[in-house]
């Protein structure tokens, strides 16, 4: 059983005052386990897919002009089933050293951009991420608050697609199997598309995002 | 213009229902194209011939067929749709009629394949018969469904017919007048009246509840009296129709 | 010296204004029906002397720029950039709302002739009027809760509501087919011109009846020899009325509503 579990904090050690951007890089391998990814607070996620059969992970963390960077930490843990990827900044600490006063101004930005695996089981949350989902192909289920989803889909990718949104719209350019269901729902937007026969199961759930679907 | 679009067109063209461009064109084609001119002069001649028919007994087995089509309802494309105009005042069930001639129109007029002619002939039939229902409009079946009657025939088939319509029909309006006319023989025809008792838990549309708790209990129907009573006691029923059937079943001794 | 000429650039901010309308063109391979379904905003039918179905609307989204290039999709995808969408499958053209947002905007048909037009205003969230004018044509209508005025139109109509009002002016009456107006709780009231030859029928259960048209009791005879000579004033299920000797159908029908006949 190799399981290990990895906190990463990297402590930039730079004498420089102006304190800069923290960067996190990680070749994970992947082999068909089920990739969870809990982004919470992120703002950017991009997952492109690729031939290789390792996860490329580079995360950009700038909390309130470099200062609190320290606070942010992935966690990863990677087992033989699972491989999970979570997200944690130490709020309550930084608002200790903040004071309540200076919360008003206080910025994140956390990018996320990954090239995964082409058939990668993906399980990935967010509140506000605004995700990218670039050629993927393996099983997915994704899930933003208020963040859009823009899905570019192979054009022979056979899958079935589940998407809804509350309070957002859907885009699309890609020609779907089936009609599109003519119900209208009651709230928000509900489709259940199946493309080339469909096979893959894809999930892609928002709030109120936008969820965008294209040729790729 | 093509070929099947004008075939298609014909019955709207004799009828002199097209719009002038739309005549010219197909004028221009029958007179260049000789198996168009072939069908047109033969459903000419043929529509003549049925024109003068004034009674028109009602096939039988139709309830199977009428059946049938439910199951058919939802098939595939490969179904060629005939447009049947109004002017034929008659039910849709009455195209049966047709017999060979029809068949030689779909297959495109080569009357000599009067086997593989046969053979289609029923499955044709059945597709006829769906695209005429599937075709007719509102008005034009609440026409059929009085012309009906107004031929004073009321067998089996006819009332097969007319619960099909009532209970089927997506058109509310032609289910009413479906109810309309059936309801005139509720104290004559015992099948009648079961098969209103039956509608009562078919109907989901309100207007069509509260007319037929209306029917069934102004003609005394006390077999209805526990479907009104459900009907009333569902929560998913309309209010104006809860209300109506309760006051309706107090009525009901 | 230099001069500094400052070019002071004055954006002109186009009035995004109700009448900035977009057309969409559609011709049918087959000239039979059209079924008008989810489109939840105003619309008004025009008779066209052409075989294309003209769509004409003020229909206008912010489409964020990520979308450029891709189509709002909703319980239908837009392929007419007008919100709508309209295919065409065994001689049926469908024209469906892509999606609520269609509520707000006024969507012009015009449609040639002889084609049957089937509006599904049966969604609770459409508009609460479903206006037509000085259409001449089949219709089969059917709403919720909107009420219905067809003005100066011929029928003939089917046309069904559970609250909606029913209110039909006509210009002449369709002598072909008949028309069928039914109503749960919404009133009908039909004005036809006063020479029109029809036979009308009327049933109401909690409502009242009003009119000033000549109307003949023409009922249905019943076999009962105690009223020979007798003028029946009442009809059980409703009656049926001849009007100038009678002729094509009026069906006219309300549960608790009222139904006036008027002379127009």
């Amino acid at each position: 059983m190799n399981k290990y579990i990895l906190t990463l904090t990297i402590l930039l050690g730079a004498v420089t005052l102006a304190h800069s951007q923290k960067t996190i890089e990680k070749k994970i391998k992947a082999d068909n386990q089920e990739t969870v990814m809990k982004f919470s607070f992120a703002d950017d996620i991009i997952l492109e897919a690729w031939n290789k059969n390792y996860i490329e992970l580079i995360v950009q963390v700038n909390i309130d002009d470099n200062q609190y960077n320290d606070y942010y930490s992935l966690e990863l843990d990677e087992g033989n089933e699972k491989i999970e990827m979570v997200e944690k900044v130490d709020f309550e600490s930084i608002k200790k050293l903040k004071g309540k006063k200076e919360l008003c101004n206080f910025n994140t930005t956390l990018n996320y951009k990954l090239k995964v695996p082409n058939n990668l089981n993906i399980k990935l949350e967010t509140i506000s991420g605004e995700i990218e989902l670039i050629g993927c192909q393996g099983e997915m289920s994704i899930k933003s608050i208020s963040g859009f989803i823009d899905y570019s889909i192979p054009q022979s990718h056979k899958a079935n697609i589940e998407l809804s949104t509350v309070t957002g719209d859907v885009y699309s350019n890609v020609k779907f199997d089936t009609k599109v269901a003519d119900k209208i729902s009651w709230v928000g937007t509900n489709q259940e598309l199946s493309l080339n026969g469909g096979n893959t199961e894809v999930e892609l759930k928002t709030i109120s995002g936008d969820i965008y679907l294209r040729k790729y | 213009m093509k070929c099947e679009e004008v075939k298609i067109n014909l019955p709207e063209y004799i009828d002199g229902k097209l719009d002038m461009n739309t005549n010219v064109l197909i004028r221009k084609h029958i007179d260049n194209c000789e198996s168009c001119r072939e069908i047109y002069t033969e459903l000419n001649a043929f529509l003549k011939f049925t024109g003068s028919f004034k009674e028109i007994e009602p096939p039988s087995g139709m309830k199977d067929e009428f059946l049938q089509l439910a199951e058919l309802e939802e098939s595939t494309s490969k179904t060629r749709t005939l447009i049947i105009p109004a002017w034929i005042k008659v039910a849709a069930m009455i195209i049966f009629v047709f017999g060979t001639f029809a068949a030689g129109y779909f297959t495109g007029s080569e009357k000599g394949e009067n086997e593989f002619v046969m053979a289609e002939m029923e499955n044709l039939k059945q597709q006829v018969l769906l695209a005429g229902l599937r075709d007719y409009s509102g008005p034009q079946k609440i026409e059929a469904v009085y012309s009906l009657t107004a031929t004073g025939q009321s067998n089996d088939e006819l009332v097969n017919a007319l619960v099909y319509t009532l209970n089927s029909d997506k058109n509310v309006n032609v289910r009413l007048a479906a109810l309309n006319v059936l309801s005139g023989m509720i104290n004559t025809n015992t099948q009648v009246r079961n098969e209103l008792i039956n509608s009562l838990t078919v109907q989901e549309n309100p207007l069509l509840q509260i007319s037929l708790i209306q029917v069934l209990t102004e003609s005394g129907v006390k077999e209805a009296r526990d479907k009104i009573e459900n009907l009333s006691n569902n929560e998913k029923t309309d209010q104006n129709v809860k209300e109506f059937a309760r006051d309706m079943v107090k009525t009901i001794i | 010296m230099k001069k500094v000429t400052i070019v002071i650039a004055i954006f002109i901010i186009p009035l995004i204004s109700l009448s900035q309308v977009k057309k969409y063109e559609y011709t049918p391979k087959v000239k039979n029906r059209i079924e008008i379904k989810n489109l939840l905003g105003e619309i008004s039918l025009k008779n066209s002397g052409g075989n294309t179905i003209v769509v004409e609307s003020d229909f206008n989204i912010d489409k964020p720029e990520r979308a450029e290039g891709l189509q709002l999709m909703g319980a239908a995808e837009d392929n007419t950039e007008l919100g709508i969408n309209i295919t065409e499958e065994n001689g049926v053209v469908r024209i469906l709302g892509a999606t609520k947002k269609v509520k707000d905007y006024k969507y012009s048909i015009s449609v040639p002739k002889g084609i049957v037009v089937n509006l599904d205003y049966h969604s609770p969230f459409t508009s609460d009027e479903l206006e037509i004018e000085s259409y001449e044509g089949s219709l089969e209508i059917k709403t919720l809760s909107a009420n219905v005025k067809l003005t100066n139109c011929t029928g003939p109509f089917t046309v069904n509501s559970v609250s909606g009002n029913v209110e039909a002016i006509f210009s002449s009456v369709d002598q072909d087919e008949p028309t069928s107006l039914a109503s749960v709780s919404g009133l009908i009231d039909v004005s036809v011109p006063s020479s029109l030859k029809a036979t009308i029928q009327l049933s109401n259960i909690t409502g009242d009846i009003y009119n000033n048209l000549d109307l003949v009791n023409a009922s249905k005879e019943k076999d009962d020899s105690r009223s020979k000579g007798l003028d029946e004033i009442k009809h059980s299920g409703g009656g049926e009325y001849a009007l100038n000797g009678g002729g094509q159908k009026l069906l006219l029908k309300s549960v608790s509503g009222n139904i006036y006949l008027r002379k127009k």
